[in-house]
């Protein structure tokens, strides 16, 4: 059967229209799986474009990102072809943190912008010494705060705050020194001579602040003054040992009241024209000539008493086997 | 004969209980993998199960070939002293089902990173059409934030899969 020329005509038409959508069809259907595959060929992260694509933070986008990179472990030839997985339909890449958006590109667009908000370092404080500084800024104040991922920026930890305080830049005498110290107990380091004050009892950090100000003016008054009690302060109760108020004064004026039989000026001469020195020296003379025998041991030892002037009165008895009769003053 | 059938059927029962003991095999171990059935897909006869890298890799691997799905999370990378363990891991499940559910069941594997106040999600979604994901992803963004009180950002990439598209055939 033959169909009519115009039957004909529309049916070619028809064809071609057909065709056309078809072709048209494929053709976007291609350019849209290549359209989101081809945008990482246009750029380079080395050019500041790409601060641009690439401004915050972002999970890892194949179409974006340049680089060929693979991402994935692979046993054999089972997996995968034997290749660890490209970057197009990895999750493994979009899960792992990424530093595209601090490339030096951006770091330096970052200070760039920062500049201008910055000033000078003081000089006088740069080349400063640790124990310099300290002298210029005696109060130490610590606090924290802290950032962390949630929708409050509330953290229980961020009231404390710690007050270090060098106690040689505070100018109290020694009594109230030795108050202050007492009151700190625990908070003073004697090493480096500051002591720490840490409050957290309040809720908020400015409540804490102040009270570790009120602290530190209230310790400094209180040791200021002396109370009628701290009169009963007894030797045992002194932190350190004063020497003038011990026994070890005491043991020594008593040598050096003893020793007073000797003459003023102790020039070679004089000395040895000393009775108790002559006595001395004829004892030990008869010790190292005669050797040890019990007369000698005796005289050695009563010579030596009279040197160091230990007795009283002098011996009346020499009678050594009735035993020991010396009085030794205390 | 019927003697002793009656013996047969009465007997005591202490020997059944002095019979019991107690069943002992050797400890079952990582490394014998062959006989650990927990989140290992099963193999098909004529090695057509097609799987993801992701589907691919057993549960102990986590943390060696796969990475974690929710970061900052405070489930597994929790800094000392840091509260919200329990508010984050709800609030991560409630995600993971509202978008699974919205995208129709095209977004599987959803990957939730926080950043101070803001929750970003990731994943691939299997769509191409443009007006469809522009607004699923409008949707879920407004309604999650309304839902979790902060700022919800998704950063979902729309994937063509092909036939050859598979990490692994079983």
């Amino acid at each position: 059967m033959r169909y009519s020329l115009v039957y004909r005509m529309k049916l070619l038409h028809a064809l071609q229209d057909f065709t056309v959508t078809i072709e048209r069809r494929m053709k976007t259907a291609r350019k849209s799986k290549m359209e989101h595959l081809g945008r990482f060929e246009k750029i380079s992260m080395t050019t500041p474009d790409w601060t641009n694509v690439w401004p915050a933070a972002q999970s890892f986008k194949h179409s974006v990102v340049p680089l060929p990179v693979r991402q994935g472990y692979v046993k054999g030839l089972n997996e995968n072809q034997g290749y660890p997985p490209g970057k197009y339909n990895n999750l493994e890449l979009m899960k792992i943190p990424n530093f595209l958006h601090l490339t030096p590109v951006h770091i330096k667009n970052h200070c760039k912008n920062i500049k201008k908000f910055c000033t000078e370092f003081p000089e006088k404080l740069m080349y400063a010494k640790e124990s310099h500084l300290k002298t210029l800024f005696p109060l130490e104040v610590i606090e924290s705060d802290y950032c962390f991922a949630g929708p409050s920026l509330r953290d229980g930890r961020a009231r404390k705050i710690t007050v270090k305080v060098n106690m040689s830049s505070l100018k109290l005498d020694d009594h109230a020194k030795d108050k202050m110290i007492r009151l700190l107990g625990h908070r003073y380091d004697k090493k480096f001579d500051e002591f720490t004050i840490t409050t957290d009892s309040c809720p908020t950090k400015k409540q804490n602040y102040d009270y570790a100000m009120y602290l530190l003016t209230v310790l400094y008054h209180e040791s200021q003054i002396t109370e009628p009690w701290e009169e009963d302060k007894t030797v045992n109760d002194m932190f350190q040992y004063f020497w003038n108020i011990n026994k070890s004064k005491q043991n020594e004026s008593d040598v050096s009241n003893r020793l007073k039989y000797l003459p003023e000026d102790t020039s070679e001469e004089k000395l040895l024209k000393v009775k108790q020195v002559e006595k001395y020296k004829d004892s030990i003379e008869n010790l190292m000539n005669n050797g040890e025998t019990l007369d000698n041991l005796d005289q050695y030892k009563q010579s030596v008493l009279e040197l160091l002037n230990l007795r009283k009165t002098s011996p009346q008895n020499t009678d050594v086997a009735k035993g020991d009769n010396l009085d030794v003053t205390t | 004969m019927a003697q002793r059938n009656v013996f047969k059927k009465w007997k005591p029962l202490y020997t059944f209980i002095a019979n019991r003991t107690l069943h002992t095999s050797s400890v079952l171990s990582m490394f014998d993998r062959k006989n650990i059935r927990a989140g290992v897909p099963k193999i098909s006869v004529k090695k057509e199960k097609k799987l993801t890298y992701q589907e691919a890799q057993p549960p102990d691997m986590i943390g060696v070939r796969k990475a974690w799905d929710s970061w900052n999370s405070c489930v597994h990378a929790n800094l000392h002293g840091e509260d919200n363990k329990s508010h984050f891991v709800i609030e991560d499940i409630f995600i993971r089902k509202f978008v699974y559910g919205t995208f129709q069941g095209k977004a599987k594997n959803i990957i939730i990173k926080r950043r101070y106040n803001v929750i970003y999600v990731a994943g691939l979604v299997n769509l191409v059409s443009n007006s469809k994901l522009s607004f699923l992803v409008a949707y879920t963004e407004e309604i999650l934030s309304y839902f979790l009180k902060c700022p919800v950002k998704l950063e979902i990439q729309a994937i063509l899969l092909t036939r050859e598209d598979y990490f692994k055939k079983i």
